[in-house]
């Protein structure tokens, strides 16, 4: 019996383990209390599409020349 | 100081009640918080989840791009439209590069059944601009697969686009089941030959879904 733990050191070790107890449960209390609540997702949603088309000058009338010659040649009778 | 059994007797079964009471207390409020895993009185082995609602709407083709080119001017316009079954260039003065093209399609992409409202940036004399003839700028809604809107669907024929409060409600019951939860959303526009040239003409189209 002399090399078994003393009757304090078991004292001791049950205060801390009621002290254990009581903290732990405290601190999760704690958390749950402070802690944010669940968060909702929202209720409405939105996207958005788009609508596009470019407008370009119509084209201008494209005129195209050259030159030919008519001659003819009156001789003396 | 010397203390009899008994005494610690009496300390460890304080601890323990402690130690069990705290634990019930917290699985308790665990519990209230919607930890809906947690159940102390009941040994079936139950487990239960929550699931929330989420609200999703996209736009599976995110832009209508009519493309570039130019209006013959004979006073009619240039018409163009996503929708081929009610043809497009019927005027004939749509030329260079402007062309029908695909609708948009909307799908509920949540888990929960919505209310679809649309809104623009823009109306007809804002967005096309000009005034011969006058401009137009219209949508028309409906199923792109059957029965996804099983409320009131609403602007099923072309219908102008001016809508200067919130999202006009298009349909009041929009599915999210995947095989019925789209919309298809055509576009139809009439480009006077005096409108404004040399520029890209946008609208943004807004879809809202809530429930």
């Amino acid at each position: 019996m002399e090399n078994d733990i003393s009757r304090n050191t078991i004292f001791v070790l049950v205060i801390l383990t009621l002290l254990i107890s009581i903290l732990g449960t405290w601190t999760v209390l704690s958390q749950i209390t402070s802690g944010p609540a669940p968060q909702q997702p929202p209720h409405v949603a939105s996207q958005s599409g788009e609508v596009s088309f470019t407008l370009q000058a119509p084209p201008q009338p494209q005129t195209s020349s050259d030159k030919g010659v008519v001659g003819f040649i009156i001789k003396k009778p | 100081m010397d203390l009899s059994n008994k005494t610690l007797a009496f300390l460890l079964v304080v601890a323990i009640v402690i130690s069990l009471g705290g634990t019930i207390i917290s699985l308790n409020r665990l519990n209230q918080l919607g930890f809906m895993g947690l159940t102390l009185y009941n040994t079936s082995g139950t487990t239960n989840f929550s699931l929330q609602s989420s609200v999703s709407i996209i736009f599976r083709t995110t832009l209508v791009n009519f493309g570039t080119g130019y209006v013959n001017a004979n006073g009619t316009g240039c018409d163009i439209t996503t929708n081929a079954t009610t043809g497009w260039n019927t005027t004939g003065n749509c030329l260079g590069g402007l062309t029908n093209t695909s609708p948009f399609i909307i799908e509920n992409n949540g888990n929960v059944n919505v209310s679809l409202g649309l809104n623009s940036s823009a109306n007809a004399s804002t967005f096309v601009t000009g005034s011969v003839p006058t401009p137009l700028f219209q949508w028309a809604v409906s199923n792109n697969e059957t029965n996804s809107c099983y409320g009131t669907l609403s602007d099923q024929t072309w219908t102008n686009v001016n809508w200067s409060g919130g999202p006009k409600t298009v349909c009041t019951n929009l599915s999210f089941s995947d095989a019925n939860d789209t919309i298809r959303l055509d576009i139809k526009v009439l480009i006077p030959e005096d409108a404004t040239q040399g520029s890209t003409h946008t609208a943004t189209i807004m879809a809202q879904g809530s429930y």
